[in-house]
């Protein structure tokens, strides 16, 4: 744990950039008139009152010295890199071998993990939603996907 | 009479086997999950929501609503056995139930609260029956200006009731609006924020944002603090004499009915606020205020009661204007549109069978969650000991299925990873989710309507003050956010609990 810039200070840089960035892209929609409002009236207006409240919210921080405490970032990158992996493997390798993976990994992020009740928790997650989503709703999951012959 | 003849297509349409068991399998699954700790009716219903899309509109809807009742309920129970709230509404719950449930008073305090949602639910359905469909003929008179000022006030209320900085939840609103313009622009047809991708052109869905601000961004959260607490759970004994206890709180359950009712309608209301108005009430009218915190009966039938029908009555916005007043309602919306609904005022009239069945459902399932609560509480309390550890890869694998089954597709999950990241960051730097969900909602509709009221004005932007119910409602937006009348109300919220 470390301090680093005020909470405050941080929202409202994002709503800045955040607002920056929606701003210059409906640049080039089309602004149109208030009689006849173009695709980037609504952007424009938007995007501008974002800028400004993130500014308000940045003065705000300063005023105030907030500090913020920032965790490890250990546990949730590994909840991050599951669902990555889900994303990535599921369709080139199937569910069998994709949804064990997926369920150990996040599962490790927490300081409880022990292997013998997570590999428990993949085996049953796995075998569970096999029988949920491909084969009572239907869904378009495989169980073994092209990489390994399916 | 119209009404009765209303009812009937409800009840016929609700009674058919197939919604029955829709029904049946929302509040079973809501109270399933809800009862789970740190999982309220917000990420329950979104993980929920692809489950919904293959049925017929009405049953898929019922399904949903089933759901989120149950969500409720379910969260009340947790509060009352392991004083962990899982959601804003319940907080109050924990303040009474938990103090009775250490006393050995569990039953006591899980069967008010029952048979206090029973009666709570039974009122404000019946209420939503009576005052939706004048208010929808109202809401047709509406023109653009009335329904642009109206979401902007429906907006200003929801973020102005919200804990937490009135200027952050604004700007996290405005965001909303701008993720909702992501997509084709219906009106020029013009590309906006899609970078040419093609599962962007009909905008980011839904149950992506949701899950992934609501579910993984939660999940995310409570790794922060990341002991395993070790639950107690209340012993459960008494479950008799809470209907004895049941005539000293009947006022309370009452009066936390009228006032849920009543909170639940206006935009920004609902459970949250309606639980914490019955609450302070409660104790202002108690002969023996200084007591409650210590387990009183009265302090946990009125919100338990209120929280319920301001949770039901908060459809009528809902239903009837196409506004929603907290995130359930705002997925619904979402729901419906997936389902081809336009929410709003001509729901009633063009979807009956779809709007009385509903209500007729919602009772019914107020039915079922008593009946399916008290006997079913030993299962409850078994999952409440289900560890944290083993529940969160269980989500995380849920939510990564549950939006790759709406679309079939995996740029979605994609999203879902890139928006539970960015939701996460931003709750750390405590900015509430809800608003934005609520902006991404109504953006495109807020949109057309300023479209069409400046049209209709040739162009002249004091349309919205000049017409006197449009002129009203921005006032009451701009009191909403400035007036010191807020932090009164804020005081006072926290002095309930001070005092204690």
């Amino acid at each position: 744990m470390r301090n680093i810039m005020g909470a405050d200070v941080l929202a409202g840089g994002l709503f800045i950039i955040l607002g920056g960035s929606f701003l210059v892209l409906a640049l080039d929609f089309g602004f149109g008139s208030l009689l006849r409002m173009g695709p980037g009236f609504f952007p424009i207006v938007l995007s501008s009152l974002l800028i400004v409240i993130g500014l308000a919210v940045v003065a705000r921080g300063l005023a105030n010295h907030e500090t913020l405490q920032w965790p490890k970032i250990g546990p949730h990158a590994r909840v991050i890199l599951a669902m990555i992996a889900f994303a990535g493997l599921m369709q080139p390798l199937g569910s069998y071998l994709t949804m064990p993976v997926v369920v150990v990994m996040a599962a490790s992020a927490s300081p409880a993990f022990r292997w013998r009740s997570a590999i428990a928790l993949a085996v049953f997650l796995t075998i569970a939603c096999d029988l949920i989503f491909r084969i009572a709703l239907g869904l378009p999951l495989h169980g073994i996907g092209p990489w390994i012959g399916g | 009479m119209d009404l009765l003849q209303h009812l009937a297509l409800g009840f016929e349409t609700a009674l058919t086997p197939l919604n029955l068991f829709y029904c049946f399998a929302g509040v079973l699954i809501g109270t399933l999950i809800g009862v789970l700790p740190g999982l309220g009716p917000a990420p329950t219903v979104a993980m929920l929501l692809p489950l919904s899309f293959g049925l017929p509109p009405v049953s898929g809807f019922i399904m949903l609503s089933g759901i989120f009742y149950g969500a409720q309920y379910g969260g009340s129970t947790t509060a009352i056995l392991i004083n962990t709230p899982g959601e804003s509404s319940a907080v109050v719950t924990a303040l009474e139930g938990y103090q009775m449930a250490r006393q050995g008073r569990a039953g006591e305090a899980l069967a008010m609260a029952a048979v206090g949602s029973f009666i709570a639910g039974t009122i404000a359905t019946l209420i939503i029956a009576l005052l939706a469909p004048p208010l929808a003929k109202a809401a047709l008179l509406f023109g653009p200006a009335e329904y642009f000022s109206l979401m902007v006030l429906g907006l200003i209320a929801a973020i102005a009731l919200a804990s937490g900085s009135v200027l952050k939840a604004v700007a996290m609103a405005v965001v909303g609006l701008l993720l909702g313009l992501v997509g084709t622009d219906v009106t020029s047809g013009v590309q906006r924020y899609t970078f040419g991708v093609l599962d962007l052109f009909d905008g980011i869905a839904i149950v992506a944002l949701a899950m992934g601000l609501f579910a993984v961004a939660e999940v995310l959260r409570n790794l922060d603090d990341s002991e395993e607490g070790h639950a107690t759970v209340a012993q459960i004994s008494g479950l008799a004499a809470g209907l004895k206890s049941l005539h000293r709180a009947m006022g309370s359950i009452l009066r936390g009915t009228a006032i849920g009712s009543l909170l639940g309608i206006l935009p920004g209301g609902g459970a949250t606020l309606s639980s914490f108005a019955s609450y302070a009430v409660e104790k202002r009218l108690s002969k023996e205020p200084s007591r409650f915190g210590s387990g009183v009966v009265e302090g946990l039938a009125g919100p338990e009661s209120a929280n319920n029908a301001g949770a039901q009555t908060s459809f009528i916005p809902m239903l009837t204007l196409g506004l929603p007043s907290n995130p359930v309602m705002a997925l619904m919306i979402g729901a419906l549109m997936i389902h081809g609904i336009q929410p709003g005022p001509n729901v009633i009239t063009e979807q009956p069978a779809l709007f009385w069945g509903l209500i007729a459902s919602m009772w019914i399932g107020n039915v079922m969650l008593v009946v399916l609560n008290l006997p079913l509480v030993g299962l409850w309390v078994r999952l409440l000991t289900f560890p944290y550890h083993l529940l969160f890869p269980t989500i995380v694998v849920i939510t990564c299925i549950g939006v790759f089954s709406f679309s079939n597709s995996m740029f979605d999950v994609w999203m879902l990873i890139l928006i539970s990241v960015v939701g996460y960051i931003l709750i750390r730097l405590r900015c509430e989710p809800a608003p934005l969900l609520l902006g991404f909602i109504l953006g495109p509709m807020m949109e057309e309507h300023l479209r069409r009221a400046l049209l209709l004005s040739r162009g002249n932007p004091t349309v919205f003050v000049e017409r006197p119910l449009s002129a009203l409602m921005l006032l009451v937006a701009g009191v909403l956010i400035v007036a010191p009348a807020l932090s009164v109300i804020r005081r006072r919220r926290d002095e309930i609990f001070v005092e204690d």
